[in-house]
């Protein structure tokens, strides 16, 4: 029943992203590239560990993420392509000021907290579990955008694809968690686990708190700039910003230069 | 006294520590993330810079950031005003992440960090550039340039140098950017700003600049020397998604949308021919900027050229050919990255007192290459098999990655991550190319000779020898076989080898006495970064159709 609820409420929160097909196309993009940056960092803890069989499910698992990068990645490429959208407009909406290639803010999750070098903050087995829960979760959320995606057999296929790849993840995360207990670190696992599930938690609720801001923020700056800084906003465009050479600005002493904000 | 400096937030962000005045570590963050042009707060690259010199962030005298966020953002605001109301959207987002983030800048690098705020220092950007290209030269004294995109208010600055005293002269004001303007018109190519700027320059070298007029238009220059931006025409004042206004495409015709057919061979070669415009105006305003400094510092016959707009190969050409200074420097990396590296350098000569560093000659100062071999590495009995293996390979008229030493620090390799292949005529760069899926016409290539042969092939120019070594100016072929891998403006991207500063890769040209010349790119695929370490460039290798891979002491080969 509560799953239930939880999935129904997923849908709904989720269809504006795949009912607009910039949103779609920024999202599989962003897709694409999370798969890869887990796929770099499953690589890498693959390295790490001192068990040759994990090593070869870690490996194994490394190169499934990459695949789906290169599956999401396609499949946006198509997308755009039927749809009109230009190429490398992807981003655009949430890139920052200053001219900058840094990645955007991910607008939906799939495998979100990958970071470079995971593994050696954690340690083996939390990074096993971190695993474990964030492919279940991304089981859980692929599954729902496989459904909002029914009028879409193209993308439909892709999160099918996938998804079969992410039962064979949860389920040798699993066998080693399970591995692991029966070695007697029973609390060691479950503290894992709940620490994996809590800093998801959390990060959801920052993101979800980012984005309510966010957007409270810019409604409240784009009245501003139409209310309060008008006359100022006037007033500056007849003042045209100086051109040609111009004096620099004395420095400060050599002692209070470097604090200088 | 050891200092970390820091660049974020404008194309790509770095790391650099210098310690009793001498450059330790410099880290970029795009290698450790494998995000292109990498923005993001370099958290990475420092710990990076912090764990090769053995220090943590409590060890740190100062953490310099390499701009003033607080005059920065007084730029920011004063444009967006400006452009009233046209700026109506992009207000609301800048100021979103202005208010949120950047302002409090010294809270968060000091809580990135651990380091206490009250160790967290400013400098202004151009006098990072500035110390970035005139600090790590060899010269005792010289008249600085600096040509970037923006940091405070200042995009164009003119210094003189002496010791490790640095005066700036005068300064061009926000929003007359070159940089800027540059790319500004790559967006309107199709091409992505802040990353392709050097694809531009490439697609300059196949056309003509028979737009030079309309497109001098955009930049009219002054007769004092300086230049303005005509600001009908762009956006990019106060707008960072779209940097050019529909009204430039009724002065020198319509935008390219990204992804046509670049038209720049056969009978339509207006895309290059626009590129080519651009160029020849960028380097018009430029040499104007030189004699104006030339006025400014009589006497000085040494010139550091710094700044974004310095990695552009054609621009110091023609600087150093026409710019009327005897000797021309240009520093390892001149632009963001090396920028972090600038203001810790301004930070230990201009406000601690300290001395200037010795003259940095290489920009690889990053981590090693692993200790350990991966899966399938094959021993080539001593290091010095490398450059024979690489030279027997290019003779076989293999694609080869080589790989070695420490990473270095910008957005090209020019010695520890490279891609090698022979060059043996015009399809040779594109073949190179399609080994590493980067069939690409304007992926830029370099033509590596020996030292002791480049007066054969190329008229290599005495004023600016750093930059020939480390290939950073565009000399033009003086042989078939030069001209047969040059672009079709007759130059070529060279890179002069000398046994002193890369003996590796002078061996394994030397090897090749009947064929002197090969081509040089960095080691990455496509849409990713160079390869940081020996998994790194085997994962690539894997994915890519080269013939090998040579690494340290070691080959992974498909035969």
């Amino acid at each position: 029943m509560e799953e239930g609820i939880k999935t129904a409420w997923r849908r709904w929160r989720e269809r504006g992203t795949w009912e607009d097909p910039q949103r779609k196309y920024r999202t599989l993009l962003s897709f694409s590239e999370t798969e890869e940056d887990g796929g770099k960092d499953l690589v890498r803890a693959a390295r790490r560990v001192a068990d040759p069989e994990l090593r070869t499910h870690l490996e194994r698992h490394a190169a499934d993420e990459i695949r789906h990068a290169a599956i999401f990645r396609e499949r946006a490429a198509s997308f755009a392509a039927e749809h009109g959208l230009a190429a490398g407009t992807g981003d655009s909406p949430d890139r920052p000021y200053d001219l900058s290639g840094a990645r955007p803010g991910l607008e939906l999750d799939a495998h979100g907290f990958f970071n470079a070098g995971l593994v050696d903050e954690l340690g083996e087995l939390e990074y096993v579990a971190m695993l474990h829960v964030a492919e279940r979760k991304a089981a859980e959320l692929f599954t729902t955008y496989r459904d909002l995606n029914a009028d879409d057999p193209d993308t439909r296929e892709v999160f099918e694809s996938i998804l079969r790849d992410e039962k064979y993840h949860v389920a040798y995360t699993g066998t080693f968690l399970d591995r692991w207990r029966r070695e007697g670190r029973g609390p060691e696992v479950d503290k894992a686990l709940g620490e994996a599930k809590d800093s998801r938690m959390w990060s959801a609720w920052k993101r979800l708190g980012m984005r309510s801001a966010a957007g409270f923020a810019h409604v409240v700056l784009f009245v501003l700039y139409w209310t309060l800084l008008l006359p100022f906003g006037l007033f500056a465009r007849l003042r045209e910003l100086p051109a040609g050479w111009q004096d620099p600005r004395p420095l400060p002493e050599p002692a209070r230069r470097g604090g200088e904000y | 006294m050891r200092v970390l400096g820091l660049s974020a937030f404008h194309r790509d962000s770095a790391a650099a520590l210098v310690a009793d005045g001498e450059v330790v570590a410099a880290a970029q963050e795009e290698r450790y993330t494998g995000v292109l042009v990498d923005s993001s707060f370099p958290r990475r690259a420092a710990r990076a810079c912090l764990d090769a010199a053995g220090l943590t962030a409590g060890e740190l005298d100062a953490v310099v950031f390499y701009e003033k966020p607080l005059r920065k953002f007084e730029r920011v605001l004063a444009a967006q005003l400006g452009a009233f109301p046209r700026s109506s959207r992009a207000f609301a987002k800048g100021m979103f992440l202005w208010l949120g983030d950047r302002l409090w800048l010294r809270t968060r690098i000091a809580d990135e960090l651990s380091v206490a705020p009250d160790r967290v220092a400013f400098v202004e950007h151009q006098r990072a550039h500035a110390a970035a290209a005139f600090f790590g030269s060899p010269l005792e004294r010289a008249a600085v340039l600096t040509l970037d995109d923006a940091g405070e208010w200042a995009t164009v600055a003119l210094a003189r140098a002496e010791g490790a005293r640095l005066e700036t002269l005068k300064e061009i004001g926000f929003p007359h950017s070159l940089g800027l303007w540059y790319s500004a018109f790559a967006q309107f190519l199709g091409l992505e700003p802040g990353l392709d700027e050097a694809r531009l320059e490439v697609l300059a070298a196949h056309g003509t600049p028979r737009l030079r007029d309309e497109v001098a238009g955009t930049l009219p220059a002054r007769p004092d020397g300086s230049f303005l931006v005509d600001e009908r025409l762009f956006r990019f004042p106060y707008d960072a998604e779209r940097l050019c206004d529909d009204r430039l495409g009724e002065r020198v015709g319509a935008p390219r949308p990204p992804g046509d057919p670049l038209r720049m061979a056969g009978d339509d070669t207006r895309d290059a021919d626009l590129a080519a415009s651009v160029q020849a105006v960028l380097e018009d305003r430029v040499l104007a900027l030189v004699a104006r400094l030339r006025e400014l510092a009589p006497g000085e016959d040494a010139l550091c050229l710094g700044g974004e707009l310095a990695r552009n190969r054609a621009l110091v050409a023609r600087v150093v050919a026409d710019g009327g200074f005897d000797r021309v420097f240009v520093p390892p990396v001149p632009g963001e990255p090396g920028a972090a590296l600038g203001a810790a350098l301004e930070y230990v000569t201009a406000v601690a007192g300290g001395p200037r560093p010795a003259p940095l000659v290489r920009a690889a100062w990053g981590e090693s290459v692993d200790v350990r071999a991966e899966e399938g590495a094959r021993s080539l009995g001593g290091a010095d098999e490398a450059p024979r293996e690489v030279a027997r390979r290019l003779d076989r008229g293999q694609g080869v990655a080589w790989v070695r030493g420490a990473l270095e620090l910008g957005p090209e390799s020019c010695s520890t991550r490279l891609l090698l292949g022979p060059a043996d005529g015009p399809g040779a760069r594109a073949g190179l190319l399609e080994r590493v899926q980067r069939a690409d016409p304007l992926a830029p290539v370099r033509v590596a000779v020996s030292a002791e042969r480049a007066a054969e092939h190329f008229a290599v120019p005495a004023a600016c020898p750093e930059a020939v070594r480390r290939g950073q100016v565009a000399l033009a072929a003086r042989s078939d076989a030069a001209r047969a891998v040059s672009l079709p403006d007759g130059r070529a991207w060279a890179q002069v080898v000398d046994a002193e500063l890369d003996p590796g890769l002078h061996a394994a040209l030397a090897a090749r006495a009947d064929a002197p010349l090969a081509l040089v790119t960095d080691f990455h695929l496509r849409s990713q970064a160079i390869v940081r370490s020996e998994a790194d460039a085997v994962e690539a290798f894997q994915r890519s159709a080269l013939d090998a891979l040579v690494v340290e002491d070691r080959v992974y080969a498909r035969d």
